[in-house]
């Protein structure tokens, strides 16, 4: 099954979405995605800690230190309250947009 | 929000521990990632292959974390400053040259501006200067004048409403001696009591004028400033409580004002100030305690505006004006005031200075152009030799941003590091710019100790000399492809014909700005040189001349004709004068030029300059008589009126007639006086050397009172030192309580009379010497980079039979091209300023052929000075060298 990558603002929208069901570490949001859309996006490892980083300054998610399944030291990030607010808030922009742009592909 | 400084802050102070945390995140997830891989089935080599590709660049996503942390930016800035000390100091013969460079341009630009905002715009260093302004009075024929009645400032305080105070001053030589000592002359400052209390002003020593004093009660206290007390004194504690006489009267030292405070008037520093005596009261040994009119400032109450109080200071003045029998007696009476703004303190004496030190500051500004040229091609230059170090960098990652980052922090270093060394030099050409200020019977004494302005002032020249030479280079360094420079340098270079192109217009630009600083300071020693050859005094610098000032309070004008007649006998018969003889005033004098309304009987009216002389005194100075005869001991008070007139004067009041004989009346002291004209002596240049003579007429000393003469000597031979120490024994002899001051010979008076066109010309040809040296440090930089890279093809013309005047001559060429270039552009560059100054210019065409061929010669042959040394090593490349080196 050829793989797509993800668009460009979609990742932070992916990791919250991810975060909403329980607090996880790197490399489990990146397995997670790629399961749960059957393999079919894949996480540019390489920009989704940047973006984690990212999201933890802005105060959507904390990481702490915790073990991991194979009992060792790993970042756990979670989702806070802000973040779940920003969850509700770019889940509905996204919803407009896929529905506005699914509307034109289906009328034109 | 919150959590975004949290962030930048721990990442910032615990950077360690922040930086291990993003490795083990990173490192946890690769062994993840690993692991998954053996699970699927995977070699542990290959399975961590694949990982480490999935991933891509490790240290690119660790820079990124960084960057999303946002603490990167001052992270980055300390890297590098770092990075770029290192550079810098790995190379030290660059940077020692480009800081001098940059520094040099910095520190004229400080120092003018400096010396600019002392005399045009510094602010008085007392309390709350803004609130104080100036009380001026408007005469009847609005004339304005800066002395009211003394009573007026009294009247002002209890007026109560429109000040929150008022206080007084009023300042004039007088004799002061210490221990018995010979009488030295100062100028000392009489004060109303308050006036320490009133500026805020807490002396660096002792208490000031007492309780007492301060209450109305006076007492013979003295505060001395604290240069005098640093110069007379040598800065001894003890001097408090000790006695000195002013005028012969005591005084008692209470205290030494703070080193920062001067006085209310710009450049003047009076050696010491005593207490004004109460209206009505006075001492019979000082005239100046009880002067009936003195300046007066006031502090205006918190709210009040100025003119608001003007308006209802008028109303009280006017009044005042109109009650006071002193002031309607005057010919020409006050009728109201002005308020002038008093935060900058009384500044009209030096305000002559303003158009020369504006040019100066233009001037300066370009120096510092022609610098941060000369730096920007410099740093081009080496951001060339430069290109594989940063082709390295930006193989192992670095972005092009960062390395613009880089070499702009590189460039602001260097720019830091001038703007210390212009600092520096701002501080210490103090004293030079003060021995450029005119020495009179008052010095001009300036405060240049750089105050908070010129410090931003320099802090601004450093940062924006930093972008200015930095950001050029940086961008250009990297703009082309940088994969060119891990490529053989030679290749790389034959490409960059860009960066040669911007640095030949950046030695263009330096030839031509060093061509209008150096046209425009040849304008200026031109012009300086008209006036030095316009004193027309043979040999004045075997003229000494010696101020002396018998107190009148003590002298009284029997004692002080007595006096003269003595000094002229002694002085004459000293060994090595040849004669001596006295003037009030004499040439150049620093008091300026006196003046006269000169009658005819017949009617005609002149205005003329005035002096008052003994006998002797145009043999002494070798003005020639052409016509009659000189005073002579015959003519004293109880013979008649006698004056002798210059040419000029006889030309047009009496025309081609005989003068001798005729009759003159002029005003003195109010009431006409006749004289009879005896004499009649060639024209010369007595006041101002820039200006057309005007008629002249010289009264007799004998019979005209002198009240601050000057004692001519002429001496046999140059060489003042054995000569001023006779005369000073003389003196003793005679009275040692007249003060003798103010020592020069007449050329130093000549001098005195030019200083300020001399400031203008020696700093405008320091600035211009300082531009050439750029344009030859400059010059030869590019010739050489030049002659380098062309090398190969200088070889191949070598090899084809080019012989050594042929390579010469065409390096000399390259070189020369740009030179003319630059003095294409400069010159009309140059013809518009010299325009723009030809007012300041003495007897020299603005547009004057000499100067400016003299300048294009001078920089043409240092140019080729400078092309010489890099065509030399041209004309040396050995063919088989060059091209074996391919």
């Amino acid at each position: 099954m050829p793989r797509i990558d993800l668009p460009q603002g979609t990742l932070d929208l992916l990791i919250l979405r991810t975060l909403a069901l329980e607090p996880q570490h790197g490399w489990a949001i990146s397995e997670r995605i790629q399961q749960i859309s059957s393999d079919v996006l894949r996480v540019q490892q390489g920009s989704l800690y940047p973006a984690l980083h990212r999201l933890e300054r802005r105060g959507w998610i904390k990481a702490r230190w915790g073990t991991s399944e194979n009992n060792r030291r790993a970042k756990y990030y979670e989702l806070t309250k802000a973040g779940r607010r920003q969850l509700e808030v770019e889940k509905d922009a996204w919803d407009k947009l896929t529905a506005a742009v699914a509307q034109v592909l289906g009328t034109a | 929000m919150w959590s975004d400084v949290l962030i930048r802050v721990r990442t910032l102070f615990r950077r360690k521990s922040v930086e291990t945390e993003l490795d083990d995140e990173l490192r946890f997830h690769l062994e993840r990632q690993v692991e998954k891989y053996v699970q699927i089935g995977l070699s542990g080599e290959e399975a961590e292959r694949r990982a480490r590709v999935e991933f891509g660049g490790i240290e690119l996503a660790k820079e990124e974390c960084r960057d999303a942390r946002g603490v990167n930016f001052i992270e980055t800035v300390l890297e590098d400053v770092r990075y770029g000390i290192r550079t810098l100091s790995k190379n030290p013969g660059f940077t020692a040259v480009a800081v001098l460079i940059l520094g040099l341009g910095i520190g004229s630009n400080a120092a003018i501006f400096n010396t600019a905002e002392a005399i045009l715009w510094r602010t008085l260093r007392v309390h709350d200067p803004q609130s104080l302004v100036r009380l001026i009075a408007v005469r009847q024929d609005h004339h304005e004048s800066n002395y009211l009645p003394v009573e007026l400032a009294e009247e002002l305080r209890r007026g109560g409403n429109r000040f929150s105070d008022v206080i007084t001053t009023n300042d004039d030589g007088l004799s002061f001696s210490y221990n018995g000592g010979s009488a030295e002359r100062i100028v000392g400052e009489v004060v109303s009591p308050n006036f320490f209390t009133f500026l805020g002003i807490r002396p660096a020593l002792g208490q000031g004028f007492s309780a007492a004093v301060q209450k109305g009660q006076w007492a013979p206290e003295a505060v001395l400033s604290y240069r005098f007390w640093q110069r007379r004194f040598g800065g001894d504690p003890q001097v408090l409580g000790q006695t000195i006489r002013l005028n012969n009267y005591p005084f008692t030292i209470v205290g030494v004002s703070p080193r920062d405070f001067y006085s209310l008037v710009v450049g003047f520093d009076p050696e010491l100030r005593v207490p004004e005596l109460a209206p009505g009261q006075s001492l019979s040994q000082s005239e100046l305690l009880s002067a009936p009119d003195v300046e007066i400032m006031a502090r205006l109450k918190p709210g009040v505006g100025i003119t608001q109080a003007e308006a209802s200071a008028n109303a009280a003045c006017q009044q005042f004006f109109r009650d006071d029998q002193r002031n309607q007696r005057e010919v020409d009476p006050a009728r109201s005031i002005r308020l002038s703004p008093g935060g900058k303190g009384r500044e009209e004496d030096l305000a002559q200075y303003r158009t020369s030190l504006l040019i100066l500051v233009g001037l300066a500004g370009l120096v510092l152009l022609a610098a941060s040229f000369n730096l920007t091609a410099m740093l081009l230059s080496r951001a060339t030799t430069r290109r594989r170090e940063l082709a390295v960098r930006a193989a192992i990652g670095a972005s092009r941003s960062r390395l613009v980052r880089q070499m702009f922090t590189e460039s602001v270093l260097l720019a830091i590091a001038a703007g210390v060394t212009g600092f520096f030099i701002m501080s210490s050409t103090g004293n030079t710019i003060r021995s450029l200020l005119p020495k009179g019977h008052i010095n001009v004494v300036l405060d240049l100790s750089p105050d908070l302005r010129a410090v931003w002032f320099t802090v601004g020249l450093t940062l924006l000399a930093g972008v200015i030479i930095g950001l050029v280079p940086a961008l250009q360094a990297t703009k082309n492809n940088l994969n060119l420079g891990l490529k053989s340098d030679s290749a790389a270079s034959i490409g960059d014909t860009r960066g040669v192109v911007f640095r030949k217009s950046l030695t263009i630009g330096q030839v031509g700005l060093s061509l209008v600083l150096l046209t425009t300071a040849g304008l200026f020693e031109r012009s300086l040189a008209n006036l030095e050859a316009a004193d027309p005094f043979p040999r004045p610098d075997r003229v000494l001349l010696f101020r002396m000032k018998p107190q009148k309070e003590l002298y009284d004008s029997e004692r002080i004709r007595v006096l003269t007649a003595e000094v002229l006998r002694g002085m004459s018969a000293l060994p090595g004068v040849k004669s001596a003889a006295l003037a009030e005033e004499g040439p150049y004098g620093s008091r300026g030029a006196m003046h006269a309304t000169v009658h005819s009987l017949d009617g005609r009216t002149i205005s003329a300059d005035m002096d008052i002389v003994s006998s002797g005194f145009f043999a002494t100075l070798g003005i020639p008589l052409l016509n009659g005869r000189d005073f002579s001991v015959q003519d004293n008070q109880t013979s008649k009126p006698v004056t002798v007139v210059d040419e000029n004067l006889a030309q047009q009041l009496f025309g081609s007639d005989s003068p001798i004989g005729k009759l003159v009346r002029t005003p003195v002291q109010e009431n006409d006086v006749t004289f009879e004209v005896i004499g009649v002596v060639r024209v010369s240049r007595y006041n101002d050397l820039n200006q057309p003579p005007p008629p002249m007429i010289f009264f007799n000393l004998q019979q005209q009172g002198p009240y601050m003469p000057t004692l001519h000597v002429r001496m046999a031979s140059a060489g003042a030192g054995t000569v001023v120490s006779e005369v000073r024994r003389a003196f003793d002899l005679i009275d040692k309580g007249v003060p003798i001051f103010d020592v020069k010979t007449l050329q130093d008076r000549a001098t005195d009379k030019l200083a300020q066109q001399r400031l203008v010309s020696d700093l405008a040809a320091t600035f211009g010497s300082l531009a050439l040296t750029l344009v030859a440090v400059g010059l030869y930089g590019l010739m050489s980079f030049s002659v380098a890279q062309r090398t190969r093809e200088i070889g191949i013309r070598a090899a084809l039979g080019a012989d050594h005047g042929q390579i010469m001559s065409l390096v000399a060429w390259q070189g020369m091209r740009i030179v003319l270039v630059g003095v294409a552009l400069g010159l009309p560059v140059s013809f518009i300023l010299a325009r723009l100054i030809a007012a300041m210019l003495y007897n020299v065409h603005p547009i004057d052929l000499f100067s400016f061929a003299t300048m294009t010669f001078i920089l043409a042959i240092v140019s080729l000075l400078a092309c010489y040394v890099p065509a030399r090593k041209a004309m040396k490349v050995d063919p088989m060298v060059a091209l074996r080196y391919e």
